[in-house]
């Protein structure tokens, strides 16, 4: 009866938790639901309309591009056919994602080009085309004439192996003279953000890359750019850039044009630049040199009397339903360029009065089973807790057996019992006073490096809370810790490599023909992971480096028997179980 | 030869290695450049969740590339937890350590910039789901017994409260401990999940990196030291010069035992077919 019932227990515990873990955690939920990114928008001087297509998370590996039209610039309305362009599953450029869009409209209808994020993380300029702005055809990579710069210049640095590595920043197309041109930041060798012009070349689909970039004067050494947006302003283009401490820039591409930082300055309503700026001024309000840190894209609009920034930004959600932070698109105005009337989350406004135009979409909701994951986790951790208590009594029992017993090692077993008493007494006592005087250290270190204050003063006057002997047991247990524990434990582990050593000259031995290529591989892995092979073999060609075998052979062969060998213990794993979990193994509940 | 002779060149070799540095220069593999990557792409709203399961047998590997990630993620000023497991303390004293030391660089405080959770039970990788779901319900306190729900004392974590709050997962382990991260993280929500191991044991993580699990890789202090060169730290910041250093002279020893072992076989193998 009893072996029955733990029979039934087992089998719904396992039932639970196969069905917990092979069910879907979370059930709905919009196409943008974790959140909006990089708007692009597009504005109809004659119908007054915009579009702003945007880039919606469902979750870590689904993205899709949504669309949302407005006729006043502040209503706005999802369309029905979001969304409008998804990641293609397998092997595609743009499997985990867009970023960077950017819209331009042509005679033929729309373009759209975007950086696609490969299962790699690489990113790749792509680009997608529709009639109607609805329905996207996705067009793939963009194809460059005799390579690209930024690939170029990644490779020249691997080869040096001196340089951190780089990739493209961000993209904004261009329409001018009926031609479509497309700006590229990415960092340059010297780590500094420069911009590249793409033009679609005269004989064919390829497209070619000027190989001087656009002269930005007036632009401090800033590092990354993380968005990049084209204005067409009265004639005269002009480029804006976020950079990745929040500062925008605007640059004339005027021959003598020179960047300026722009300013931020609070908006209090939705309403025009104008009005914006009028209200501003009878406020007084304080300007701001950086937008909030949460803005990783922006998208610039001009008309004739203003200009429109459209940026994402994270915060209080306004639905009652939906409480937490939500994904918000805000815009901001300007009717200079240099002062931006913002809705900034810095600037005390209430949440209710922020008026974002649009938020991300409906979250999913969490399964009945997995409600319970929190609960199950706990319950386990307890049961783990119990096994370890288990171990402990297990080892004292037999050790005290063998004390009691005075059976051979019984001195060893007395050791024992004294290590796990004195560490039991040090952490029990000295380990709360310990952690106590470490909080405190670490505090007036902050303090000291804000306001030069005494340090020490804040660890002295926490130690007077305790008395004087708990503290000398902290230092007693930070002492076993640090001086004994830690270097007993390293001292095992550098044993280690004096039996490699020794393994190295008895065992590593070339005996048959299968052995060389044993050898061969260890020698290219261990020199490949020191500096000594990038020094031997530096003057190989790029694939012959050792460095680079060394990666091959770890992650095509090494990874392939590896595979074999998980999947083998996998299946045997699966199969034990299931004889558990349905019963089948008795062993256990009949004891041995 | 004794192997008494082999064990002392191969202490003073070590002894010497600790006492010059030799020049690193090191060329980034592809699982490391990956992590970085995958940092640099991180949303600033995301933070950082450290598994420091490391301890001191390993320390000169793991402390290295713990120093090296968390140079870049507060470079880029992104919120770090740190997470311990009660079968190893140790990683949690040297996560604390290693934290508040290069927090000092760049300004960060305790409680608002990065906190060190209270140690977590292991429970077959089922205490994880619970963590993803509701981190505050499964985890209650910081390592100093603050309640995760104090606003004053851990605003931070009044943000980051389930998985989604959680950008990556960063594990330092000895061996490749990160199936768990795997099995109920990765792939029941799809959260980046990277791995910092020994590089003894790095072997058997490399197919989890090339299938997409794992989205990047330290191996050892090798893969501390490219992580290094990718951040351009100055010198002095580089914590992984003088391991990679050890280990340059160490290894050029192994490959030499290992000629000098084969020419003894094969010349007594040559001698006792003649």
């Amino acid at each position: 009866m009893r072996r029955k019932l733990i029979r039934t227990l087992t089998f719904l515990c396992g039932l639970y938790f196969v069905l917990e873990f092979l069910l879907p955690k979370e059930i709905g939920g919009d196409f943008d639901k974790s959140g909006i990114q990089s708007p692009a928008v597009l504005h109809d001087a004659e119908s007054g309309e915009y579009q702003l297509y945007y880039v919606g998370t469902y979750d870590r590996r689904r993205q899709a591009v949504g669309l949302a039209t407005s006729t006043d610039a502040l209503t706005w309305e999802k369309s029905a056919a979001n969304p409008v362009v998804r990641s293609t599953l397998f092997g595609s450029v743009d499997r985990l994602g867009f970023s960077s869009l950017s819209v331009v409209r042509t005679n033929e209808g729309y373009e759209l080009y975007y950086l696609g994020s490969d299962m790699d993380r690489h990113r790749t300029i792509c680009w997608a085309s529709s009639a109607d702005g609805v329905a996207w055809e996705k067009r793939g990579r963009l194809p460059f004439q005799g390579g690209t710069p930024w690939r170029q210049r990644d490779e020249a640095e691997q080869s040096v192996a001196r340089h951190r590595y780089t990739t493209l920043q961000a993209i904004a197309a261009a329409r001018t003279d009926g031609k479509t041109s497309l700006l590229i930041a990415h960092t340059n060798v010297v780590g500094r953000t420069e911009v590249l012009v793409a033009e679609p070349s005269d004989s064919g689909p390829t497209w070619n890359v000027t190989p001087e970039p656009i002269p930005l004067k007036g632009i401090p050494d800033i590092e990354k750019m993380t968005s990049l947006s084209y204005v067409d302003k009265d004639g005269v283009p002009e480029l804006w850039m976020l950079f990745g401490n929040g500062t925008v820039y605007r640059a004339s591409l005027a021959p003598d044009g020179v960047a300026e930082q722009v300013a931020f300055a609070k908006r209090l309503d939705a309403g025009t630049a104008a009005e914006a700026e009028a209200e501003a001024e009878g406020e007084g309000v304080e300007t701001t040199d950086v937008l909030p840190d949460t803005v990783n894209e922006i998208a610039v609009t001009a008309s004739d009397d203003e200009y429109r920034m459209w940026y994402t930004q994270v915060s209080e959600s306004l639905e009652a339903e939906e409480p937490g932070e939500k994904s918000h698109v805000f815009s901001a105005t300007s009717t200079d360029g240099a002062v931006w009337y913002i809705l900034d989350e810095e600037l005390t406004l209430p949440v209710a009065e922020r008026a974002p135009l649009f938020s991300s979409g409906r979250r999913s909701q969490s399964t009945y089973l997995s409600k319970g994951s929190v609960f199950a986790g706990k319950f386990l951790m307890i049961i783990g807790a119990f096994a370890i208590g288990l171990g402990a009594v297990n080892m004292c029992l037999v050790h005290g057996r063998r004390i009691a017993k005075a059976q051979e090692g019984m001195h060893n077993s007395a050791i024992f019992f004294v290590c796990l008493v004195s560490m039991f007494c040090f952490t029990m006592l000295g380990k709360p006073v310990s952690d106590k005087l470490k909080e405190e250290k670490v505090k007036s270190a902050e303090a000291g490096a804000e306001a030069a204050a005494p340090a020490g003063e804040a660890v002295e006057e926490a130690g007077e809370e305790y008395p004087v002997w708990r503290t000398r047991v902290a230092y007693a247990y930070d002492f076993v810790f640090y001086h004994v524990q830690r270097n007993l434990g390293a001292s095992v582990f550098a044993l280690l490599s004096f039996y490699m050593v020794g393994a190295a000259f008895r065992s590593f031995r070339i005996r048959s023909a299968e052995a060389v290529f044993l050898v061969l591989s260890a020698v290219i892995v261990l020199l490949g992971q020191i500096p000594l092979g990038t020094a031997i073999s530096r003057q190989l060609p790029e694939k012959f480096t050792l460095p680079k075998m060394s990666d091959y052979l770890l992650n095509v062969f090494n990874a392939a028997a590896y595979r074999g060998v998980i999947i083998g213990m996998a299946m045997a794993a699966l199969s034990t179980s299931l004889r558990l979990w349905l019963g089948l193994e008795k062993g256990m509940f009949h004891g041995t | 030869m004794d192997r008494r002779i082999i064990y002392l060149v191969f202490f003073i070799l070590v002894v010497i290695a600790h006492l010059i540095t030799l020049p690193t220069r090191v060329t980034p593999s592809t699982v490391t450049k990956r992590l970085y990557e995958m940092v640099e792409s991180l949303p600033a709203d995301k933070a950082v969740l450290v598994d420091s399961d490391w301890g001191a047998g390993i320390k000169a590997e793991s402390e290295g590339q713990m120093r090296a990630l968390l140079h870049h993620a507060m470079r880029r000023g992104l919120k770090i937890v740190i997470l311990s497991w009660t079968h190893n303390l140790e990683g949690q004293k040297f996560g604390y350590d290693v934290t508040a030391d290069v927090a000092k660089d760049y300004g960060y405080r305790y409680g608002e910039d990065w906190c060190v959770l209270a140690p977590l039970t292991k429970a077959s990788g089922q205490e994880l789901a619970g963590l993803a779901k509701d981190i505050h319900g499964t985890l209650s306190e910081d390592t100093n017994g603050v309640p995760l729900d104090d606003a004053e004392r851990l605003p931070m974590m009044q943000h980051i409260r389930t998985i989604h709050d959680i950008g990556l997962v960063f594990q330092v382990a000895y061996g490749h401990e990160g199936t768990a991260w795997l099995g109920f993280i990765q792939g029941v929500y799809g959260t980046n999940v990277a791995t910092a191991v020994s590089a003894i044991s790095s072997s058997t993580a490399y197919s989890y990196v090339e299938s997409g699990q794992f989205c990047g890789m330290l191996a050892g202090a090798p893969g501390a030291a490219e992580y290094e060169e990718l951040l351009g730290l100055p010198k002095e910041s580089r914590f992984a010069r003088k391991p990679v250093s050890v280990l340059s002279l160490a290894i050029g020893y192994i490959l030499l035992m290992i000629v000098i072992g084969n020419a003894a076989y094969w010349g007594s193998t040559w001698g006792t077919k003649r």
